[in-house]
């Protein structure tokens, strides 16, 4: 996936500002990028162009050699809120009814098949049969994830998607994602406030500033660690790498 | 405890409702008629008339009164407040709950009120209309029987109104059966009808002045008029029991009637000018319609006895036939 | 507290319990009313009476043939209207153009009453059924449209995200997102569209009634008017008033029951 000279300007409204200018990297298949950045600085704004649902004022977004411009399933979204489950479908259903419809799975059988395994790899076996406005936030997040990763899309595009669960869930579908990951070569950009998520979960990481330039840094994760881990402060470097992205976004 | 709450608050509710309702009946009780004195002298500047009728040439005489204002001259001072009503059941339910002390409609709708226990009663009459049931020339029907058939449509003013009751009657002398033709009734107010007449909506019209001339301008024939049904039947003036106690204001209404009825038999120019002016036409047009075959201006009150026998034999009355005197005041001159 | 509940507030807690000691309030206000002569006994008969007409008219056959014959109008009205109301909410959602000839029909033509434009279809349409079905359709429509469209509009976005994200566009986006979102509203459309189909039929038949040997309760309420027959005309009513609760409590209670509860989507 490349990003080239990515510029986003919102000009409606009495607040017309440049989120971003001249953003270019390039990623390639496989990698776990977490882009992480101070308040304002874009980073959903970007995730969302990628996903196709913001229009680029300048630049161009190329995922597997197309030129996004519209939403579509060269990806797969977990977007920040929780309501993002369709609340007219069961549990089941919301992780279903995106196979079909993507034409992933061909029939109905295959589709809730695969929907009842991710559904049991986070951890909501026993309420497949229960609508979303009977979830908590954190069920209905999960339920997300799974619907994501049911997919198996190439890409998945995550907002902050664990920022509103508490420590012990957030902790347990982060080792999850990660075992996920590895074992299924997904790319994933993740966006996040915490300087610890990025360090844990990522490969590569990816620094905005509101200042220019927009890209502040944009390197590998240097601690070391198993790849289907989350890399925690035993991890060689991680100390060092910490203050390194302290420094970065808060100044 | 919430089960008391609960109660009394029906309790309450209750309550209220029927204040509020008692507050709405006074005010309908007739507080009209209380003036005294006897008539062209007394100041009858506190009473206050309701009046109601409707339009057409049968009502010319109304016409006359109100603009010639004879019941000013007679009552000095009094109040008129005359309504327009859409036919004989609204004129009803108004008489009776009290809203309406005077009113002008057809027999038939008196009757039936009247039998259903109304307090009111037929004063006078004030003209014999023509009907005429009128149908397009070339359409082939000679005759009810050709009217007595699916898909056929007759415009009436209203069920229950004259010509509903007129058309019955012929029915039973001709047919043999006075509803033959009820499926086929369409109420409609005699505008409307004369449209949809006109562009064939329907299959025929009952009508009455002046669209039985405009119609038969229109190149429509009738096949039925009211000697076919037995004679005419009269427009009729009725009044509330509290107006016909007041015997000064009753006897100005019956007086003031009569001299727009005679004024009305003298054909004069300024009689043609008011009905031309209310009826929208010109003054040789209401010279023709005053002189139409089977009109009769007259206080005579004509057809009761005829189609109140009928209307009690056919169900549309609850009672018998009490007789004339039954459903007029005392002094109704009973006619053909 | 529990103990303290006796038979009474036990039973009230059932919504037909309620709903029953509402109606025996209701007869006997009715009754007290009539007793105490408030207005002329002409007018305003007593509630025995009208319930013994009501159970007459029923047993004969004659109400019931008529509330069917109204029933039949009155669903082929609706769902004339409901055809119309999806094909031009479709095509609105498909073309601005169409969406702002929608609006603008609505702002025009809803505030005119059924009664305003049976002239027109009687001219059209010749007197009979078709006549009152198009009166019935011109009501019904404008407010359901309003309804869906607004429904359509308020969906959140996230939705529509979700659902293109996934691959949904056009028709299967409209499918699969727009109609189950605005459910709600759609319900409410249904309902308002519901009741001024009663409106305008009962009107249109009081107007200029309908020929033939049935006919509905709107000519039925008119016949006895004009007999002054106050206790059949006040037993139509209630048939109206019966007809209008079962639709309510059976079909659109259950309808919500199995959508808008069910998904926890009430408002």
């Amino acid at each position: 996936m490349q990003i080239e000279h990515l510029t986003q300007t919102f000009t409606n409204g009495p607040d017309a500002h440049t989120a971003y200018e001249d953003v270019t990297i390039s990623l390639e298949k496989g990698e776990f990028l977490c882009i992480i950045g101070p308040s304002g600085c874009g980073k959903t704004t970007l995730l969302r162009s990628v996903g196709g649902f913001q229009r680029p004022t300048a630049g161009r977004i190329v995922v597997n050699d197309r030129t996004i411009t519209e939403p579509g399933t060269h990806c797969a979204m977990i977007f920040q809120t929780f309501d993002q489950l369709f609340p007219w479908r069961t549990v089941l259903g919301n992780v279903t009814y995106p196979l079909l419809a993507g034409k992933k799975c061909s029939n109905k059988a295959e589709a809730e098949a695969k929907a009842k395994a991710h559904l049991a790899m986070v951890g909501l076996k026993e309420y497949e049969k229960y609508y979303p406005y009977q979830l908590s936030g954190g069920m209905k997040q999960r339920v997300a994830i799974a619907r994501a990763l049911a997919l198996e899309p190439e890409l998945i595009l995550m907002d902050e998607p664990f920022a509103s669960l508490d420590a012990d869930t957030r902790t347990n579908l982060q080792k999850e994602l990660k075992r996920i990951w590895a074992r299924s070569g997904l790319t994933v950009l993740f966006v996040t406030h915490s300087i610890i998520e990025a360090i844990g979960l990522s490969t590569k990481l990816l620094v905005l500033s509101p200042e220019r330039p927009s890209v502040k840094l944009f390197a590998d994760n240097p601690v070391g660690g198993p790849r289907d881990a989350v890399k925690n402060p035993e991890s060689p470097g991680y100390g060092s790498c910490w203050v390194m992205l302290n420094d970065l976004i808060r100044h | 405890m919430k089960k008391t709450k609960k109660i009394l608050a029906l309790c309450l509710i209750a309550a209220l409702v029927c204040v509020c309702f008692s507050g709405c009946g006074s005010t309908a009780a007739p507080a009209s008629a209380k003036s005294s004195g006897t008539e062209g002298t007394a100041d009858y500047s506190g009473l206050t008339l309701r009046l109601a009728a409707q339009y057409g040439m049968q009502y010319a005489p109304v016409y006359v009164l109100k603009e010639m204002g004879y019941l000013e001259q007679l009552l000095p001072g009094v109040k008129l407040e005359w309504d327009q009503l859409a036919g004989g059941s609204a004129m009803n339910e108004a008489l009776i709950s009290g809203s309406l002390d005077v009113a002008f409609m057809g027999i038939p709708p008196a009757l039936i009120a009247i039998d259903s226990g109304a307090a009111y009663r037929v004063a006078c009459g004030i003209c014999v209309p023509p009907a005429e049931l009128m149908v397009p020339a070339n359409s082939g029907i000679k005759s009810l029987a050709d009217l007595n058939a699916e898909g056929v449509t007759i415009a009436v003013p209203s069920i229950g109104s004259i010509q509903d009751i007129m058309l019955s009657t012929a029915c039973e002398s001709q047919l043999g059966d006075a509803n033959a033709l009820s499926d086929n009734l369409v109420a409609m107010g005699n505008a409307d009808a004369y449209a949809a007449f006109k562009t064939g909506s329907v299959t025929a019209h009952f009508a009455s002045m002046p669209y039985i001339a405009d119609e038969q301008n229109d190149g429509m024939v009738s096949i039925l008029n009211a000697d076919d049904c037995g004679g005419g039947a009269s427009i009729v003036c009725v009044c509330t029991e509290d107006i016909h106690q007041n015997e000064a204001v009753y006897n100005a209404l019956l007086k003031g009637l009569q001299m727009a009825v005679d004024l009305i038999n003298t054909q004069s120019d300024q009689v043609l000018q008011i009905i031309a002016s209310n009826e929208n036409c010109t003054a040789d047009e209401a010279r023709t319609y005053l002189n139409w075959p089977g009109t009769l201006y007259t206080e005579d009150v004509c057809g009761l006895t005829r189609l109140g026998e009928f209307m009690a034999q056919h169900s549309y009355l609850k009672n018998d036939f009490q007789g004339f005197g039954s459903y007029t005041w005392e002094g109704a001159m009973e006619g053909k | 507290m529990m103990q303290n509940q006796n038979d009474f507030q036990r039973l009230w807690a059932h919504s037909w319990f309620r709903d029953f000691i509402y109606l025996a309030a209701v007869i006997a206000i009715w009754q007290i009313l009539y007793g105490l002569r408030l207005f002329p006994a002409m007018l305003f008969p007593s509630m025995w009476d009208i319930l013994k007409t009501l159970l007459d008219e029923t047993l004969s056959g004659s109400m019931i043939s008529k509330t069917v014959f109204s029933l039949k109008l009155i669903l082929i009205g609706m769902g004339a209207a409901v055809v119309l109301a999806v094909i031009l909410t479709t095509a609105a959602m498909f073309s601005k153009t169409v969406m702002d000839l929608v609006s603008t029909l609505i702002a025009v033509l809803d505030p005119l009453p059924g009664i305003a434009i049976l002239p027109v279809a009687i001219l059209v349409f010749g007197l009979g059924e078709d006549a009152i079905v198009f009166v019935m359709i011109h009501s019904i429509i404008w407010p359901m449209l309003l309804n869906i469209t607004g429904g359509f509009k308020s969906v959140p976005a996230i939705y529509t995200d979700v659902g293109r994200n996934i691959g949904l566009r056009r028709f299967r986006l409209l499918w699969g997102v727009y109609i189950p979102a605005s459910v709600p509203n759609i319900l409410a459309g249904f309902k308002t569209g519901w009741s001024r189909a009663w409106r305008a039929f009962i009107s249109a038949e009081m107007v200029f009634g309908a020929s033939g040997s049935s006919g509905g309760l709107g000519w039925d309420i008119y016949m006895k008017k004009a007999y002054l027959d106050m206790d059949g005309m006040y037993a139509t009513l209630i048939v109206i008033m019966l007809i209008g609760i079962l639709i309510e409590k059976g079909v659109f209670r259950t309808i919500e029951n199995g959508t808008v509860k069910k998904w926890g989507m009430v408002a």
